[in-house]
């Protein structure tokens, strides 16, 4: 597997090329979500790094509103011809590189991109010129095995790195920040309200304001099993770890060792997801199964103590004399009777009720308003 | 553009929570509405419509010349495309208008099942023109723009693109660009993405800047809601296609209310060519009985800035008045379903589907064995004496606020 190293000004690129790295991703404050090199600087990045062998990569995955579009491809095509590859997350971005240039695409598929049908919808639009397809974190090992071998374009992950938790284009920090909103970067720690959450680390820049995670995600002790899905691109964001260490870990992840690179790694660190995504187990019980009217016949929408109870007739269900029926509060308690009365809000006597009708039905100890009625069979 | 009116007018899209809120706001109104099955959605702790109710929202909004267009928005994991394929046909079967999708791979299995046409959803975050032609490549017909969009961005889009252009009326706002937040996926175990988003970004956070030791409070993620009636016009001249009106959660009362206003503003443009109509102040002061955070025009004009930040807990500002819906009628009382406790004597206000509210005054309250009452508890249903312009669906508010 090769090491693709997200690029900070401070890090030395004849260091990072002895320690084995195959590409640097270069982006700037103007075109890039996290970039921190002026235009000018990555351009000179972008040509040592060529000069020692390095493969230099644009980063330029920026979202662009249309406002801001025509600006932004004026930059873009003014640094464009000191690279080969290009790497956008914004569609839009995609697309005029597609249409505008001859340089590699590699699409970063994170966010909205776990599913096979849509990565080879991506594969088969952009085509040859599709480089690469950097995955999502959030797909599980189990998914990896399942799309890297489906995809003819080669595809990255991400080993060791901050989380990426939020993205807004409005400035949240600088209105906190006083006299030092007058920097283009600014930084901050955020701790929420919902215990025991801390230390998120917040940035704002000129593309607006992100919270990561406070732990960094890393797979290193998963690299053997990422080489056996044919996994090509490995990638490493240094951030928060100095440069010397950044080397050693990017050493580390390349040697027949790489797990020593979780232990050397000075933050906190996670697997996330990659064991398995279950964040939709939870969804179900964030219904009331004591209101789940799926075989309901009917809602109780009005209860007093000793006076006939009124409800709604479920759409497709209908109540008739006789029927013998189950009523089930909204705290789960269960009342079973038979109906013995319907009657119309005007008092009219019924012997049943069709759908959507309201009507009242007899008094009925415990009943409540949203309390189910279900057939008791 | 969909009416054939002097002046057309966009769609108005309303939120249906559910069927009772789909009836109220195509009775006030709405000339499409939007809403959830019971997979595939954003909204998983909502009731969403099983097929029977689907089928019944189509026909209701149809026989009211309406249009429903069901969301389909979740990023899917492989294992969540099961179904789908049949979903994507029987939806087209059932009468949807279009589904609206967010995911690539939802997009393509709708389009080869032959389902309902494709509108593209917000979560996308589709912001400018060169994204929209790619889109329309995929096979969508509209894209609903990302609320970062301005309205000149949407006049851009539409005439770069051809495609439909949806845009955000009215409504809560994420703070992060649509799609790009898994706050609750990491903090929660849920993916904001599929259904789970736990708002995390409502929440208070205590920020320590680098460069400063001192620590501040702030609700800094949290967004104000969005309020675009002063800029129809603008929606209207940038040739914008449809008008959403965001909150599929929200309350019966909600979605009367905001789709009236917006309703009767668009009929006074079919009508006059103009928004100057004196009943401006009017409006605006319903959209302020509803639920609602403080209301900026985020990007509209000009990017959201500061004063786009709600820094308080969601209940301020809220100025809810509703005594209840009409739920039923019989021969000498409305029926009404409160929602906010009020008393005998009591002067209401009866809010019909179309023109000005009515006050009258809760001179008798009954329960419905007609036993007299002397104030209302929320959740119970009790009847008022019947005045003329009751209808079912039809609010009734407390006019102390």
């Amino acid at each position: 597997m090769k090491l693709t190293y997200f690029l900070r000004p401070e890090d030395d690129l004849v260091a990072l090329s002895k320690s084995g790295v195959h590409e640097v991703l270069i982006g700037s404050k103007a075109l890039s979500r996290l970039g921190a090199f002026e235009l000018e600087q990555m351009i000179e990045a972008a040509k040592k790094a060529k000069e020692l062998g390095l493969k230099a990569t644009l980063l330029c995955d920026a979202l662009v509103s249309e406002r801001d579009f025509s600006s932004f491809k004026k930059r873009l095509e003014s640094v464009l011809p000191f690279f080969e590859s290009a790497r956008a997350l914004d569609p839009g971005v995609m697309q005029f590189l597609f249409e505008s240039s001859n340089l590699k695409l590699q699409f970063v598929a994170d966010t909205g991109n776990h599913n096979l049908p849509g990565l080879l919808a991506w594969e088969k639009y952009f085509g040859e010129r599709l480089e690469r397809l950097v995955l999502s974190i959030e797909l599980s090992k189990e998914s990896l095995h399942h799309i890297i071998p489906a995809l003819k374009t080669p595809c990255e992950l991400l080993v060791l790195g901050r989380i990426l938790l939020f993205h807004s284009p409005r400035n949240l920090l600088s209105p906190l920040a006083g006299e030092v909103s007058q920097s283009d970067w600014i930084e901050a720690t955020g701790a929420s309200e919902e215990s025991p959450h801390k230390g998120f680390p917040l940035v704002e820049n000129l593309q607006g304001s992100f919270m990561f995670l406070a732990k960094d995600f890393c797979l290193a002790e998963q690299i053997d099993d990422l080489k056996s899905m044919g996994l090509e691109y490995m990638r490493f964001d240094p951030t928060g770890c100095s440069s010397d260490l950044a080397y050693e870990v990017s050493s580390t992840l390349l040697s027949d060792s790489p797990k020593l690179a979780k232990e050397l790694w000075p933050n906190p660190v996670i697997r996330g997801f990659y064991g398995v995504n279950k964040s939709d187990v939870l969804f179900k019980k964030l219904k009331n199964p004591s209101r789940d009217k799926t075989h309901a016949l009917a809602e109780v929408l009005d209860a007093r103590k000793g006076e006939p109870m009124t409800v709604k007739v479920l759409d497709g269900s209908s109540l008739k004399l006789g029927l013998a029926v189950k009523m089930i509060t909204p705290e789960g308690k269960i009342k079973e009777f038979s109906i013995s009365t319907i009657k119309t809000l005007d008092g009219e006597v019924l012997d049943a009720a069709p759908e959507r009708s309201i009507v009242t039905l007899q008094a009925v100890g415990s009943a409540c308003v949203k309390a189910l009625l279900l057939p008791n069979f | 553009m969909t009416k054939k009116l002097n002046f057309p007018i966009p769609e108005l899209l309303a939120p249906a929570g559910s069927l009772e809120k789909l009836k109220t706001a195509v009775l006030y109104g709405a000339s499409a509405v939007y809403l959830g099955g019971q997979r595939y959605g954003l909204r998983a702790a909502a009731d969403n419509f099983n097929r029977e109710q689907m089928i019944m929202a189509v026909q209701f909004a149809h026989a009211h010349g309406a249009k429903v267009h069901v969301v389909l928005n979740a990023f899917l994991h492989d294992s969540d495309f099961v179904g789908l394929s049949e979903y994507a046909k029987d939806l087209r079967l059932i009468g949807v208008d279009s589904v609206i999708v967010s995911d690539l791979g939802v997009i393509q299995t709708v389009i080869a099942a032959g389902g309902p046409e494709v509108h593209l959803s917000t979560q996308a975050s589709c912001l400018n023109a060169s994204a929209a032609k790619l889109w329309k490549a995929m096979g969508v017909t509209r894209v609903v723009l990302g609320r970062e969009a301005s309205l000149e961005d949407a006049k851009a889009i539409k005439l770069a693109s051809g495609l439909e252009v949806e845009m955000f009326v009215h409504g809560s706002m994420c703070m992060a660009f649509s799609g790009h937040c898994v706050i609750s996926n990491y903090t929660q175990g849920r993916d904001s993405n599929r259904g789970g988003c736990a708002h995390s970004c409502r929440h208070e956070y205590r920020i320590g800047l680098s460069d400063s030791e001192q620590e501040k409070n702030s609700f800094f993620m949290s967004s104000k809601d969005l309020e675009g009636l002063r800029q129809l016009k603008g929606y209207v001249d940038a040739g914008v296609d449809s008008l959403k009106i965001e909150g599929r959660m929200k309350s019966v009362h909600y979605a009367g209310t905001v789709t009236r206003v917006y309703a009767e503003a668009l009929a006074h443009y079919a009508e006059h060519g103009n928004f100057l109509s004196d009943r401006l102040e009017e409006w605006a002061s319903e959209l302020r009985k509803v639920h609602h955070r403080a209301y900026t025009e985020a990007s509209l004009i000009k990017p959201a800035d500061e004063s786009s930040i709600h820094n308080g807990r969601d209940s301020e500002g809220v100025e809810s008045a509703v005594a209840g819906p009409i739920v039923a009628l019989t021969k000498d009382a409305m029926v009404i379903e409160v929602r906010k406790k009020f008393r005998l004597g009591e002067e209401l206000e009866l809010v019909p589907f179309r023109g000005k509210s009515q006050t009258f005054t809760a001179n008798r309250l009954r329960t419905l064995s007609d036993n007299p009452l002397e104030e209302t508890k929320p959740g119970s249903l009790v009847k008022i004496d019947l005045i003329p312009g009751a209808a079912e669906h039809v609010l009734v508010r407390s006019t102390g606020i």
